[in-house]
């Protein structure tokens, strides 16, 4: 079956992004497929490359992009959710004339057509909600 | 046929997530044949706001909701136990939602190709 992922929760106020991460983790092991993982509202925080957890607890981040760069996925951002909460790439943050970008290596930055893509050509759309 | 059936649970005002879930709305609304079900805490984002924008500073995006039609939505429903249960039988509303029981609910979901929930 073909999935289409629709995250939406805070890294360390939701659990939306754990259950998520364990969900994709499952699907892809039975040889399912995950069309694109799209992260909107505070879940696209999961991006940030300036997060330092201490070195005893699970980075989300890394785990997700290990997740992705394992199964070739599209970790696909809202631009909208990104732009609000300081997430920016290379091209935002100099279109915003930002002294710097932060996005991790392994996501993208779209808009919410991908959503809607991603929840119309797939079998299965999921959310998981803040 | 409804191809994208958002379900909309998030009251107004206290986050963002009302505003940013009926973008999403809208987004899907460009590219499918939508329906928006608002459900619990969510109906509240149908009462017209009391409070002037200057005074709550934040954007009134429930404005919105009256250009759906323009948007070719028509399709727009509200959980009629949420409704007793927050009381808004009375309320001043943006729009009034075609109000849906449980059952009708089931009805739509099991007729909806894609559900999504914010």
């Amino acid at each position: 079956m073909n999935f289409a992922l629709n995250i939406q929760g805070s890294p360390y106020t939701s659990n939306s992004l754990w259950s998520a991460l364990h969900f994709a983790q499952a699907c892809l092991n039975e040889g399912h497929r995950i069309h694109r993982v799209f992260f909107y509202h505070d879940a696209v925080l999961v991006a940030n490359a300036l997060q330092a957890p201490p070195q005893d607890e699970m980075n989300l981040t890394t785990a997700w992009q290990t997740l992705g760069q394992n199964f070739e996925l599209d970790l696909c951002l809202c631009v909208a959710s990104c732009l609000r909460r300081g997430i920016l790439n290379d091209s935002e943050a100099q279109r915003f004339e930002k002294t710097a970008s932060n996005l991790a290596p392994g996501f993208n930055i779209s808009g919410l057509g991908q959503l809607i893509e991603a929840s119309l050509v797939s079998d299965r759309v999921i959310s998981f909600g803040a | 046929m409804t191809e994208l059936l958002f379900i909309l649970s998030h009251p107004p005002g206290a986050s963002v997530y009302a505003q940013e879930a009926f973008d999403a709305a809208l987004a899907g609304s460009a590219f499918s044949n939508i329906a928006i079900l608002f459900v619990g805490a969510g109906c509240l984002q149908l009462i017209q706001p009391k409070l002037a924008v200057e005074a709550h500073e934040r954007k009134d995006f429930q404005r919105g909701f009256k250009a759906l039609a323009d948007y070719d939505v028509h399709d727009v429903y509200g959980c009629e136990d949420s409704f007793k249960q927050f009381g808004l039988h009375n309320q001043a509303l943006v729009i009034q939602p075609t109000l849906l029981t449980r059952v009708d609910i089931s009805a739509r979901l099991k007729g909806a190709q894609r559900v999504l929930c914010f």
